[in-house]
């Protein structure tokens, strides 16, 4: 189950309350600066109006010389608590009058005219003083001047209070974000939390039939909705799901079964035509020494006619019956070669034809079994002709079947002289090589045929792949081989072929026990 | 204006250093006169004042003497002694019309046509404000104070700063100012 680490209400609330408090910042930063700045003009502009009304307090006895007046108009100036320093100057500059609670020091009138605050930082709070340096005139008349500095207590309260009214307001307005985001993030994520606890129902108890409701209108009722219906969809899927599941099941065992007997007609039907090329094979080859056998015994009747007639006619010499008798001898000689080469290879041939119908594992000496085979192509290999070499321990008994053995060899054998050995080539060459490696047999197959190119090499173990289908090819002979090779024997089969370098075939076979046949023999 | 600084001061330092008896009076009225040509403004501009000093020629003499050689009120200044008896009509040639002791005949129709012609009547007793004259100079605390008519500097069209008002005892107040 996954772990919530931070709830959308959290964040939601969370993100609304750092956004109000950066705004809060910003914006007391900005009112501060822009309040503080307007405070102070106006305490300026303010003290400007001041400084000129005792300006105008103090012109008439400062025009008509009344020192007494002039000290009694700005001793009034202790109504302010502000002013610190007030002092009037003769037009040379030198100190008149001064109002001056604090004792200060008189400063020399050496300051520009005007007001302005003193000690004044980067920021509009940090300031230390006022001062306000004026012309007493009348009519154009310079009548002296004054100078008045005053404190900025008055600003930097109007800060405090200003600070503690915005942090008051400030933390009022986080509580006020706060219960609103709070507020909001119930109202806006509560749907979405009966919608997550439905999903988790199904989820966890696989509950299709659950539906969820939503009274208002809005976005929510559209996600309601699509929800409702997926889960509709699915309880659908799945009531059919099982039958569909079946269904499908049958079809494909069908379409297994159908397969299945497919293959093994196609290999039934190879196997025919391996007979049929066998018997074939057979005829052509017993045939010479059948010929040469009837031959034989036609010339064995006719000389043995011969000599018995001269022999009851009475006209038989010696010499006559030596040469006849040589002949016969010679004859039969030729006739029981002829009929033991036949005897030979009738029994190859059964012995051939009964291991490809024969499925049990027996023990075979391999060499002789693939000298046995050879001499099933004997004609076919000698008319174009090619020359066959088989290495290998001649003494390797093995327990395998002979018969698949027979067939994936013959296979090779047929494909090297229907493919591989064409009218130009003039050294034709088969080489079959075994040896007993990791306790499995590796059969080496090559020929210095034409080869494949890879288009072909790649789909060569495939089903009804031929070059040469017009021919009498059927496209099923490697595939053959290659359901041999992985099925009955359980072993591997590796090709290597270029275009005009012949084929090389690599059988690993593994093996259950292996002998010499002297061992077998014994 | 150098030198008006030079003499205001020099009235400053007299007035401030030693008795205010010690001074020539005339020479403080005198400067009291130029002082309340600065507070007061006649109704037409004033190219050079003209002070008609009445029967009092050591007064004229010390005006004519301390403004000879400097402007009054940055204005050219011409002092034109009077002698007893002399016609009204000589009178309204002035802009500033001064008396002490003895006092030119008042009767109403003399002070309407002086009003008329926007003279500033000044006399050195300050009861005189309650008989036509605008300001009229007092003694207090060995300092000359004064006092202002207001309905009389009115009736002449004369204006009067709010300064010198605020600064000065003030009878028959109208409530405008300059």
């Amino acid at each position: 189950m996954r772990r919530i680490d931070s709830s959308i209400a959290s964040q939601m609330t969370r993100y609304l309350v750092i956004t109000s408090l950066f705004v809060i910042i910003f914006g007391t930063f900005v009112i501060s600066w822009y309040s503080t700045n307007h405070e102070k003009q106006s305490y300026l502009h303010e003290s400007q109006l001041q400084a000129d009304l005792i300006v105008d307090l103090v012109t008439a006895p400062l025009a008509f010389f009344d020192v007494q007046g002039i000290n009694t108009n700005i001793t009034q100036l202790y109504k302010n608590s502000n002013i610190v320093l007030a002092v009037v100057y003769n037009p040379d500059k030198t100190p008149l009058a001064s109002y001056n609670p604090g004792r200060r020091p008189i400063p020399k009138l050496n300051l520009p005219l005007g007001t302005y605050y003193e000690n004044t930082g980067w920021f509009p709070w940090q300031t230390n003083k006022l001062s306000s340096t004026l012309e007493i005139r009348q009519n154009a008349q310079l009548l002296g001047y004054l100078y008045i500095e005053k404190k900025t207590d008055r600003i930097t309260s109007f800060i405090v209070d200003f600070l503690k009214s915005v942090t008051i307001f400030s933390f009022a307005l986080l509580f006020f974000v706060y219960m609103v985001s709070r507020m909001l993030s119930k109202k806006i994520l509560q749907p979405i939390l009966t919608l997550t606890e439905a999903a988790k129902e199904v989820a966890e108890k696989s509950n299709y039939a659950l539906r969820v409701t939503h009274v208002k209108n809005d976005e929510i009722a559209y996600l309601y909705d699509a929800f409702n219906h997926l889960l509709s969809d699915t309880e659908s899927l799945t009531n059919h799901l099982e039958s569909r599941v079946a269904s499908r099941t049958q079809e494909l065992q069908d379409s297994l079964e159908t397969l299945k007997k497919a293959q093994l007609q196609l290999i039934e039907s190879e196997k025919m035509a391996a007979l049929g090329n066998l018997v074939s094979g057979v005829a052509h080859e017993v045939n010479t020494p059948l010929g040469n056998a009837i031959t034989g015994g036609s010339i064995i009747v006719r000389e043995t006619q011969l000599l018995l007639r001269q022999m009851n006619e009475g006209t038989l010499k010696k010499s006559f019956m030596e040469q006849k008798l040589n002949i016969l001898n010679e004859t039969s000689d030729l006739l029981l070669k002829s009929v033991n080469q036949a005897a030979s290879l009738i029994r190859s041939f059964k012995r051939i034809s009964v291991d490809q119908s024969v499925e049990d594992k027996q023990d075979f000496n391999l060499y002789e079994y693939i000298e046995e085979i050879l001499l099933t192509f004997h004609n076919k290999l000698k008319k174009i002709p090619v020359t066959v070499t088989i290495e290998g321990d001649r003494d390797l008994v093995i327990k395998s079947y002979p018969g698949v053995y027979a067939q994936i060899i013959s296979n090779f054998i047929q494909n090297s002289l229907l493919h591989g050995f064409n009218d130009t080539i003039t050294d034709a060459a088969i080489s079959i090589r075994f040896e007993i490696k990791n306790n499995s047999l590796v059969l080496t197959y090559t020929d210095n045929g034409t080869g494949m190119d890879e288009k072909i090499k790649k789909i060569a173990f495939e089903p009804f792949t031929t070059t040469k289908r017009n021919a009498g090819g059927t496209g099923l002979g490697l595939n053959i081989v290659y359901n041999l090779i992985t099925q009955k024997l359980l072993g591997k089969i590796t090709l290597n072929s270029e275009i005009e370098r012949g084929v090389l075939f690599t059988l690993t076979l593994p093996l259950e026990h292996t002998g010499s046949s002297k061992n077998l023999h014994s | 204006m150098k030198r008006i600084k030079i003499f205001a001061a020099t009235l400053f330092y007299l007035c401030c250093t030693t008795s205010l008896l010690a001074i020539s009076e005339e020479s403080i009225k005198a400067a009291f006169l130029e002082r309340f040509t600065m507070f007061i403004q006649w109704p037409r501009p004033v190219e050079s004042y003209t002070i008609c000093v009445y029967d009092d020629d050591v007064f004229a003499q010390t005006l004519q003497k301390n403004y000879s050689a400097r402007l009054f009120n940055n204005r050219p200044l011409k002092v034109i002694p009077l002698k007893m008896g002399t016609p009204t009509e000589e009178m309204l040639k002035c802009h500033i019309l001064y008396y002490r002791g003895s006092k030119p005949h008042q009767n109403e129709a003399v002070l309407n046509t002086l009003r008329k012609n926007n003279v500033l009547i000044i006399s050195d007793d300050d009861d005189d404000t309650k008989r036509g004259a605008m300001i009229g100079f007092y003694l207090q605390n060995n300092a000359f104070r004064f006092i202002i008519n207001q309905r009389n500097l009115e009736n002449a069209d004369l204006s009067v700063s709010y300064k010198l008002l605020n600064f000065a005892t003030v009878i028959e107040p109208t409530g405008g100012t300059k």
